[in-house]
């Protein structure tokens, strides 16, 4: 927070270095100050999008997702505070809006806010504005690079506090290097992925919509991951494509080569996954992500939550649990809408005459008969379950959002410490 | 929103109060305005034309440079702003005619402040006003020969 503190306010300590103009109200200087602050806001959420491992292991690509969210929104809020605050101070600026009587500048001001706004909005109502995920993220690309140009442009050719050269040449220097992680991230990166690329080895339906798509890498030894972790991943098409999507891995973490990940039919890509013939090329981003077994030190028994298609990551912690003979205490609770519809049933069964492994299936809509809990799950039903011999079991908790808040807000109740309850969440847009 | 997420909102609220505090502090360690400077002595001779040449106001104030011009002084060094202080004009400059807009140095001072800067320049002799030295004799008048 503190290195994000200065590198937000980086913009502003340069325009405050001498020279320095003088005899300026404070409202006139206030606005000066939130429209630099703001420039430093809009860059930095260009490193905090480029997924590197750096900043996401520490908290969880969801929660660096989230403060981006956050971040952004108050970059944004800056932005316009920053004009309407100019305003105020000087009403006559607003005919300079016109870009023949006041120039690029106050224009490239205008162009700034409307892109960042319009990010904003596209960013909050995408469902309601019909806007397909590829779509919108190559907008969102867009309008940010826009957003961010445009504010640079507004600043040196109007402020006073950007003429002198050596401060244009820092607050240029400054922007670019912000924006450095993007370029990586949609350039560079596709091109060393392009050198490693994998085939689709092999697709196939599990139960409850769910498909496993096998890949194995061609001319590399593919790619070592943690179970748990996730890779964004292309199939058919460029690695340029913008047209990638997170999924977890669901297979053993300590079985080089080929990688598997749990697709669920939710939506246009996802429905078209069996579909995908064998031999198709695919790219893997990866691996992300800090929803990992391996990446806790204290977890001598565990408890697994998973909901739906959560149950991917859940699937890959359990087969490399299972590769390893692994001794500690287990308990799997997996909520799905219908007995039958519960992935990868069998060989969770299975699993348990080598793992200490308890397992609670909680269908919605439970069959005729049904002897176990069903419908959500509940603190009731995790109260007994997160302590082993009274020690509070370590939590990790994938699945749809309400499941997660809901779970996780059990778990709490329920005893086990926050720093026991791991999650990561995948609704990231 | 979900109870994950309340340590980032959190630390966003610490990051806004932060930042506006910055901004605030910014806006209030600004540089107070200065007195303006009484022209020196030597300076002033030669605008009021008491050598009795004529100077134009661009000899010092060529065009709106983004901090003026520095000219040297017998006291030192002195810093002259660009005179368009309002609305946009054709200047001519260095031979080429252009459309020049009021530089941002004028651009938040107050009322008070541009009427007293408009009030300093106009309090200035204008060449014009002196009679025009037309022959040797005027010239050498004014030499006190």
């Amino acid at each position: 927070v503190t290195l994000y503190l200065l590198l937000a306010c980086a913009p502003l300590v340069i325009a405050a270095l001498p020279p320095r103009p003088v005899g300026r109200p404070f409202v006139v200087e206030l606005g000066i100050a939130l429209g630099f602050i703001g420039l430093g806001q809009i860059a930095l959420q260009f490193g905090l999008i480029a997924r590197s491992e750096k900043v996401t292991r520490p908290f969880g690509i969801d929660l660096v997702m989230q403060y981006h969210r956050q971040m952004g929104t108050l970059a944004i809020a800056l932005v316009i505070a920053h004009a309407v605050v100019a305003s105020a101070a000087r009403p006559s600026i607003l005919a300079d809006l016109v870009p023949s009587r006041g120039g690029a500048g106050p224009f490239a001001g205008l162009v700034s806010i409307v892109a960042l706004a319009w990010l904003r909005i596209s960013s909050g109502r995408r469902k309601q504005l019909g806007l397909r995920y590829e779509s919108w993220r190559l907008l969102h690309l867009l309008l940010s690079v826009v957003g961010l140009a445009a504010a640079l442009v507004h600043v040196l050719a109007t402020g006073i506090y950007a003429a002198i050269a050596w401060k244009r040449a820092v607050l240029i220097a400054y922007s670019c290097a912000c924006v450095l992680p993007v370029v990586w991230l949609r350039l560079v990166l596709p091109a060393r992925l392009k050198r490693r690329p994998y085939v689709v080895a092999d697709v196939r339906a599990e139960a409850g919509s769910t498909w496993s798509v096998a890949l194995t890498p061609e001319g590399h030894p593919g790619l070592r991951f943690a179970p748990g972790q996730f890779a964004w991943l292309r199939i058919g098409g460029s690695p340029w494509s913008l047209e990638e999507h997170p999924f977890s891995f669901s297979s053993s973490a300590d079985r080089a080569g080929r990688i598997e990940f749990a697709v669920k039919e939710l939506g246009d890509f996802t429905g078209r996954i069996g579909s995908v013939r064998p031999g198709t090329r695919a790219w893997v981003d990866g691996p992300h992500g800090s929803f990992s077994i391996d990446f806790v030190q204290d977890a001598d028994s565990t408890l697994f939550v998973a909901g739906g298609i959560g149950i991917a990551p859940v699937m890959s912690i359990l087969r490399t649990l299972y590769d390893r003979r692994d001794r500690r205490s287990h308990v799997l609770v997996y909520g799905c809408t219908t007995r039958e519809g519960a992935s990868f049933g069998e060989e969770i069964e299975e699993m348990k005459r080598v793992l200490d492994l308890q397992v609670v299936i909680v269908p919605m809509r439970p069959p005729e008969g049904w002897p176990g809990p069903s419908g959500h799950v509940t603190r009731e039903l995790l109260a007994p379950l997160a302590f082993e011999s009274g020690a509070p079991r370590t939590a990790f908790v994938c699945g749809p959002d309400g499941m997660m808040s809901s779970v996780e807000e059990s778990l709490r109740a329920c005893g086990l410490p926050p720093g026991k309850i791991h999650m990561e969440r995948f609704q990231l847009v | 929103m979900p109870m994950r997420y309340t340590r980032v909102g959190r630390t966003s609220y610490v990051v806004t109060a932060a930042l506006l505090g910055v901004a605030i502090a910014f806006a209030a360690w600004r540089r107070p305005a200065e007195t303006i400077p009484s022209p020196p002595a030597d300076a002033g001779r030669g605008f009021e034309g008491g050598e009795g040449f004529r100077i134009s106001c661009a000899s010092c104030h060529p065009d709106p440079v983004p901090l003026g011009r520095t000219w040297a002084f017998p006291g030192g060094g002195r810093a002259v702003a660009a005179l368009l202080i309002a609305g946009e004009a054709r200047l001519k400059s260095e031979g080429v005619e252009r459309t020049v807009r009021r530089h941002p140095t004028f651009e938040d001072l107050s009322d008070d402040r541009l009427a007293a800067i408009v009030g300093y320049v106009a309090g200035l002799s204008a060449p014009g006003e002196r009679p025009e030295p037309a022959t040797p004799a005027d010239f050498a008048a004014l030499r006190g020969r």
